[in-house]
């Protein structure tokens, strides 16, 4: 029996930078969040984010998200395992995944094709996709003790074993995880998002199944169109096909708090390589905090961003005999907090003159102020970023659904120049003190052995 | 997409635009044609690349830097077989500054700082070979093309860098820059009157010279070689196998592109992508690439597995090769891999820095800037027997697998 379409609760029009028509934003009385991006080109991109991954994960099922996303294309009733690769791969279409630790979603980018043709087509596949996903055993393969060597039915669980194997030969994969390890004590932010081998090999496909029926319901799922599209049509187009069974009402999830981070930590690990990785992890603002979370961008860029930023400068084009190979900065955005992480590459013999010279560079942050000159470049770049977003359906529709999720508002992406354009010197000061204290930094090093 | 134009300025360097209105980033490209086809020593053109950000004769290194930064355009220098690019992308209105720094940097450099770069090129090529899969990647090429420029990879680089100087890059660079071996591609929302009369300006008095770069075909791959290196802690074993097949200009082209696409390179539906991840479990990467170079080409297969998978991953390899020998694909796995492939197109000319790319990287490789438009009709007359005779054709002769893996896998070997 077919479900009568959910009703348009509420409709807002967004005007985002760049883009030349203002973004729909319709909130379904199921709860499903519909957003529709005009993009001049023959190109669509059409997105589901479900506001879930690692961060609803426990020791048991640490890994399922992700290993949930890979099954997500197994097939459906209407639809057998490769089917939805096929037809949409025939129409050029580029399809994936992926899972993060708010989110979890699911694209198809591809040309529309005459009458919206492969745009409809892809739609429908895309919705029969995220809501009738049939998670075969078959294709989940029979669990196996992950110890035993001997495995011979190997199916999907052991694609996700092999990914997690590729990791471990992934230096900065490696620095990284044991990074996000060292930054969380309680938070479940602190799983890797992939999982662990063991919990892949033997997990019953009814806790997958569970977790499936819990977490992708209306009310946690965003679906984004980005294209030059028919606004009434796809909004229909998309109701009709999301046609959500009933569904138990979402219990709205609370994660413990990650306590106070009081005094550095600190870690290391060796391994067969030629060099030293290096990570300084800081625990940010959450992401909806907008002006810190803003100032924070900006730091980085000035930092550590592009030939210009004063790690570059100071530490790889300035000595005769660098320390480093490659060094740098970036903010994560998390909903429950943000990361702030120094990367470097250093010369295997240098770990403590890499990690003291690191340190006096954020030192020199309060001795030597943000100057209106660095604070100019950085709102310029920012500004071009937010150019370079614009100018395609995918990047547009994955900043969009980015910012949905861990933001839970629209307006994060929408009044980001705005919000900028009022950061000062002061405000960029001010959250380097907050946030990038040395006393309370993780370090992670990777070095190697001998 | 947009039709475009090409002019030639006073001293015959060619420019190609294409006007795209209404959008926020114009792309200006310069492809020079040089590269590492032209290296007498490893690590020259991309050594050369990097000191064009490294100080002219009017701005040091830092000067380069803030001014680009402070202005928000990217520009970086890519270097590859058959080129150099010189990459920018920026927001409209900085249009003459841009133009400005590229003018200089690309007829300015000092290549004053030659050892510094090379010290810095050396640690960055130290960090990418602590990836194993890179480590596969380069002892397969130097060993595909083991007396050609094209083998050049970065453990060749850091054998070669010692012996290169200011004198040599100097050469090396300014005798490519030479009005027939350059050509500009500018695609944005930017008149080509205004491209024309500031780059008339700014390069139009570019004397033409003789260009010095002595290039050669790539010898034939003497005898099937297995080359391993060992890595004892590696979780997974890098297979990679590979053959030299046709260059870009060869009739083979397109049935090639489309093998490529059914083998291995369509995404989640190619053959190796079902048949070794999907049904057998072996992998998460695992896919076909095909790098078409002026003189040649190179095919090859991935896989990143568990060690004791490596016999089978081969004979997975084998089996997929030799059906593709053997048996015709249908009509419908055909058409929907010529859909597949061109649709993509559309994919990667969305933006301006993409179309600015494509639009010079056929015209420098000989085939006119027009052979973007070219491949289309090319894709679609590749017909069932053309996948079976390529396939036969390129894949039957000798090819180098490399292997990386702990010892005692290789062992077996």
């Amino acid at each position: 029996m077919k479900e009568e379409l959910s009703q348009i609760l509420e409709k807002n029009e967004v005007i985002f930078p760049f883009l030349d028509m203002p973004v729909e934003v319709y909130k379904l009385k199921n709860g499903h969040t519909i957003v529709i991006a005009q993009k001049k080109g023959e190109l669509v991109n059409v997105s589901t984010w479900v506001k879930t991954g690692s961060i609803n994960e426990d020791d048991e099922i640490t890994g399922i998200s992700h290993f949930l996303e890979h099954l997500m294309f197994k097939g459906t009733p209407k639809h057998p395992a490769g089917e939805f690769d096929r037809i949409l791969e025939a129409r050029g279409a580029i399809v994936n995944a992926a899972t993060w630790k708010d989110y979890t979603f699911y694209y198809v980018t591809l040309p529309k094709g005459e009458n919206d043709e492969y745009f409809k087509e892809a739609l429908d596949l895309h919705a029969d996709m995220m809501l009738n996903a049939g998670l075969p055993e078959e294709e989940i393969g029979p669990a196996f003790d992950f110890n035993n060597p001997e495995v011979t039915e190997k199916r999907e669980r052991y694609v996700v074993i092999e990914e997690i194997r590729m990791r471990d030969d992934q230096p900065w994969t490696i620095t990284y995880d044991e990074l996000n390890n060292l930054m969380y004590t309680e938070h479940p932010y602190r799983r890797d998002v992939i999982g662990t081998g063991d919990v892949i090999a033997s997990v019953p496909r009814t806790t997958i199944v569970d977790y499936y029926k819990k977490w992708y319901t209306p009310e946690n799922m965003v679906t984004i169109v980005v294209g030059e599209v028919d606004s009434v049509k796809t909004l229909d187009e998309i109701r009709k096909n999301f046609a959500f069974k009933k569904s138990a009402s979402l219990v709205k999830p609370v994660y413990f708090p990650e306590p106070d981070q009081t005094q550095p930590r600190y870690m290391e690990k060796t391994g067969n390589y030629n060099t030293g990785f290096l990570m300084f992890g800081f625990h940010g603002p959450k992401a909806s905090n907008l002006k810190d979370s803003i100032s924070l961008d900006v730091l980085s860029i000035i930092l550590g961003e592009g030939n210009s930023s004063r790690l570059y400068q100071n530490l790889i084009e300035k000595p005769d005999k660098p320390v480093f190979n490659v060094v740098g900065t970036t903010q994560y955005q998390f909903k429950d907090g943000n990361t702030f992480f120094v990367q470097a590459n250093f010369r295997s013999d240098q770990k403590d003159k890499a990690k003291e010279l690191l340190r006096n560079e954020l030192r020199n942050i309060a001795d030597f102020p943000v100057s209106e000159g660095e604070l100019r470049k950085a709102k310029k770049k920012l500004k071009s970023n937010f150019a370079e977003e614009s100018e395609t359906v995918s990047e547009i529709g994955e900043s969009i659904g980015h910012y949905l999720t861990i933001c839970d508002n629209i307006t994060c992406y929408a009044e980001y120049l705005k919000v900028l354009d009022t950061i000062t010197v002061q405000d960029v000061l001010k959250t380097a003190g907050e946030y990038l204290d040395l006393n309370k930094v993780s370090i992670s090093v990777l070095l190697p052995e001998g | 997409m947009n039709s475009f134009d090409i002019s030639i300025l006073s001293n015959g360097i060619k420019v190609i635009t294409r006007k795209n209105k209404n959008t926020p980033r114009i792309a200006v490209n310069l492809f020079i044609d040089s590269g590492i086809k032209c290296e007498t020593k490893a690590g020259m053109a991309s050594l050369a690349g990097r000191l064009l950000l490294q100080g002219t004769r009017s701005r040091n290194t830092e000067e380069i830097a803030n001014e680009l930064d402070n202005n928000a355009i990217e520009m970086s220098i890519d270097t590859k077989q058959d080129y150099t690019k010189v990459r920018s992308v920026f927001l409209n209105e900085e249009f003459d500054k841009a133009v400005d720094i590229l003018a200089d940097v690309t007829r300015n450099s000092t290549f004053e700082k030659v050892e510094k770069e090379s010290i810095k090129l050396k640690g960055e090529i130290e960090m990418d070979l602590d990836s194993p899969r890179v480590k596969a990647f380069d002892n397969l090429i130097k060993n595909i093309y083991p007396n050609h420029p094209y083998g050049n990879t970065h453990t060749k680089v850091l054998a070669d860098i010692p012996e290169i100087n200011r004198d040599l890059l100097n050469n090396f660079y300014f005798s490519a820059l030479v009005p027939d071996a350059m050509t500009f591609a500018v695609v944005g929302d930017i008149d080509k009157d205004s491209v024309i009369s500031t780059f008339e300006s700014k390069f139009g008095n570019i004397k033409t010279d003789s260009r010095k770069c002595i290039t050669k075909i790539p010898d034939i791959i003497e005898k099937n070689k297995i080359v391993t290196i060992e890595k004892n802690d590696a979780a997974q074993a890098q297979i990679v196998k590979g053959w030299i097949v046709p260059d870009m200009a060869s009739e083979d082209f397109a049935s090639i592109a489309i093998f490529n696409t059914i083998l291995g390179s369509s995404g989640l539906s190619s053959r190796l992508f079902v048949e070794l991840r999907d049904k057998k479990g072996l992998a998460y990467h695992v896919r076909s690439t095909f790098d078409p170079f002026k003189y040649a080409g190179t095919f090859s297969v991935y896989i990143g597995t568990a060690p004791v998978n490596i016999n089978v991953a081969l004979e997975g390899f084998n089996t997929e090769i030799k059906k593709l020998q053997e048996e015709l694909v249908s009509t419908k796995e055909l058409e929907d891999a010529k859909s597949n492939y061109l649709g993509k197109r559309a994919f990667y000319h969305e933006t301006n820095a993409q179309q600015a790319h494509y639009l010079g990287y056929y015209d420098i490789m000989g085939l006119g800037a027009d052979y973007d438009n070219i491949v289309p009709e090319k894709i679609k007359k590749v017909s069932e027997n053309d996948i079976r005779e390529v396939a036969n054709k390129y894949l039957s002769g000798n090819s180098v697998i490399s292997i990386l893996a702990p010892e005692e896998y290789l062992k077996s070997l």
